[in-house]
């Protein structure tokens, strides 16, 4: 049975969250662009999550540097005191070290972009680990890995489609003289012969650019959702009482069924959402520019 | 000796790396790899291009670095095993399991782990070093001294950018192109979306009128970091650009095999600039020294797209030279006239001026200029030149 697991953004109404499983993203290592939690509060917040027996997910999706090892090894090892169900990783750094301590602990690779076949999915599934599926694929694509049974689908909210390591936001001020910092805040942008905006965000450690809507995947989940683990509500620039909302929608559609009802109630908390790839293809060879 | 890695869209561009000093080459097939707007080899051009390197003691590795859809799967095996026939040296690989397919049927293979992984630590390259990989190919994004601690950290091969094009997202995890176009980045589609003109916005506000927010990164060039990278042991020194011209190819691999071979045999570099101004001349986007000597500023970022200069034109490559009379022939690239200062320069000589006096067509009859693509002409010149020598103008157009 496939659960549900959402970004927790603040303890507000935690019990109302009817997800099975909350994903910390830790505040040094992962790439979510709202870190809330201290590791302190962080360590809180999982017996919390465990007493009423919900799965704890750490983010830990950010490339790691080399000077940075010995800190990840260090948080790796004290998340580890912890009883926590799944970490989720992009660089292999992440995997290397806990494989090292715990070749038991359970594993969800996620580079955002390169589970794009069932293929790869496969090898991960021979290493016991689950794997994020890209988000730029088309029904036929995930359905496909989803077989594998190691798949993880972000089915709903902003998703991520650029990383970089640079400091775009910060370089671009100086550029400009501009007197007030971007730094930690969501601006937009636009593209000058296109109308989309997509959220930009930039954090000590890379800028990050999201999609111009809300990826979402909802009926189409009826066929997915006896073959994914795990799907996936990100919270990124999203507010508690919609993520509240939509989570709620989600675990009634995987208790029943996800229907027309349950879609127009989504669609009325937000109605830009979008379906991306999910029934259109890309085009492999470069054509003209627009 | 470390290896001097360069690009070959095609086969003439390979021939040209390999003479003007590249110790290895690395080309796509017409499948599994990216850089779809190069043209890319078939097999029987990739036998070609394996027989011609190992002949001149390069090796050529093939890229296989998309990441791959289900579909892209198809006549996978058959091809690996066809690239080990053919004596292929090693393939670039991001996906792992095209790399485990290639472990298991064609163990001979160097598998060589592409920029695509971003791999940024010592663990990381270790992993990859216990599941057999030969060589990590470091992300763009790390420095001299990462690179140095992770160096000290390993014994597998590493291979580092020095020159050429960087993304400025870490690589493959640019989606852009795909959702601006449609077109597959990772796939070999990828429109350069981050070198076009944005606006931003706070709040709905515009930051500035302009529409002149842009994220495209100058272009690498890593000159001055090669006796350190040198020095560390780094196994491989790579050069971007498989869609550059063979004038680009010959400029800039020549100068890092000259400066390569000045630091081994005198252990220092008496003058960058030389290099530098030599490499100016095949350039038409500006350089900076991305993440290696320090983070990247507003020096290392393209805010004004309309900054390309212009490189020092390709006349024509050399086809033969009349010793007796000190006639060349030549394959003309681009327009050129009587009266024009063009300089000359080759694999194994240093470049000289030399301008045009006189021009003859093919059936010996005099000319004023050299109009067309491909024409052939002959003029005299003043020193000896070889067979695969290539022209540039020096005076305007």
């Amino acid at each position: 049975m496939t659960k549900l697991i959402v970004d927790l953004k603040s303890l507000w109404k935690i019990n109302n969250y009817q997800a099975d499983g909350f994903i910390l993203n830790d505040p040094d290592f992962s790439c979510f662009p709202e870190n809330e939690f201290s590791l302190e509060q962080i360590t809180n917040i999982i017996y919390q999550l465990k007493r009423k027996n919900k799965l704890v997910f750490i983010n830990v999706d950010r490339i790691i540097e080399e000077e940075e090892l010995n800190i990840l090894h260090n948080r790796l090892k004290w998340y580890l005191t912890f009883e926590i169900d799944y970490f989720i990783y992009g660089d292999f750094a992440v995997f290397s070290y806990l494989h090292e301590l715990n070749p038991q602990q359970k594993l969800i690779y996620n580079s955002q972009t390169l589970i794009t076949n069932d293929f790869d999915a496969r090898f991960y599934h021979h290493l016991h680990q689950l794997v994020m599926i890209s988000n730029e694929l088309n029904f036929d694509e995930i359905k496909q890995i989803s077989l594998v049974g190691n798949g993880v689908m972000e089915v709903y909210g902003f998703h991520q489609i650029f990383y970089s390591r640079r400091q775009l936001l910060s370089t671009f001020q100086k550029y400009k003289k501009i007197q007030y910092s971007f730094s930690n805040r969501r601006l937009d942008l636009q593209e000058e012969q296109r109308n989309e905006r997509y959220s930009i965000f930039e954090a000590a450690k890379g800028t990050f650019i999201y999609t111009p809507y809300r990826y979402c995947l909802f009926k189409e989940l009826n066929e997915l959702k006896n073959h994914l683990v795990f799907i996936k509500i990100s919270g990124a620039f999203i507010d508690q009482a919609q993520l509240l909302a939509i989570t709620k929608l989600y675990k009634q559609g995987l208790n029943t069924f996800f229907t027309d009802t349950l879609y127009h109630d989504l669609v009325a908390i937000c109605p830009h959402v979008d379906t991306g790839y999910l029934h259109k293809g890309l085009l492999q060879k470069e054509e003209n520019r627009d | 000796m470390i290896e001097l890695l360069a690009p070959a869209g095609d086969l003439e561009k390979l021939k040209v790396a390999i003479l003007y000093g590249a110790n290895a080459v690395y080309i796509g097939g017409k499948k599994f790899s990216l850089r779809a707007r190069a043209s890319n080899f078939s097999l029987e051009e990739i036998k070609e291009a394996v027989i011609f390197a190992h002949h001149h003691q390069a090796k050529v590795y093939i890229t296989m670095n998309i990441v791959p859809h289900n579909d892209d799967f198809d006549g996978l095996e058959d091809y690996l095993q066809t690239l080990d026939a053919y004596g292929v040296d090693g393939i670039i690989v991001t996906s792992l399991s095209i790399a485990q397919v290639a472990k298991e049927i064609t163990p001979r293979l160097e598998r060589h782990l592409s920029t695509q992984f971003s791999a940024s630590n010592s663990s990381t390259v270790n992993l990859f070093k216990s599941w057999g990989f030969s060589r990590v190919i470091l992300a763009r994004e790390v420095s001299l001294q990462q690179i140095k601690a992770i160096v000290e950290k390993t014994d597998l091969e590493l291979e580092v950018f020095i020159h050429g094009g960087m993304c400025v997202s870490y690589s493959g995890r640019c989606m852009l192109s795909n959702h601006m176009t449609n077109r597959d980045a990772n796939r070999g589609g990828c429109a350069h979306s981050c070198r076009w003109n944005y606006q931003l916005f706070d709040h709905n506000l515009p930051i500035s009128e302009d529409q002149d927010f842009a994220m495209g990164s100058t272009d690498l060039c890593g000159l001055r970091a090669i006796p350190t990278l040198i020095d560390m042991g780094i196994s491989s020194l790579k050069i971007e650009g498989r869609m550059k011209s063979i004038h680009y190819i010959a400029t800039v691999v020549r100068s890092y095999r000259m400066l390569i071979d000045e630091y081994y045999s005198t252990g220092t570099i008496k003058d960058f600039t030389i290099y530098e101004q030599e490499i100016a001349k095949a350039e038409n986007r500006t350089t900076g020294t991305g993440f290696l000597f320090h983070k990247p500023g507003i020096a290392e970022q393209v805010y004004n797209n309309n900054e390309l200069f212009p490189t020092k034109e390709f006349i024509g490559t050399v086809l033969e030279y009349n010793q007796e009379t000190g006639f060349v022939k030549v394959e003309q690239r681009n327009f050129f006239a009587v009266g024009d200062v063009l300089e000359i320069f080759g694999p194994n000589k240093a470049h000289f001026q030399q301008k045009v006096l006189s021009l003859q067509d093919e059936l010996g009859n005099e000319i004023t200029e050299a109009p067309h693509p491909l024409q052939i002409v002959y003029f005299q010149v003043s020193k000896p030149v070889e067979s695969g020598d290539m022209i540039r103008r020096l005076t305007p157009k």
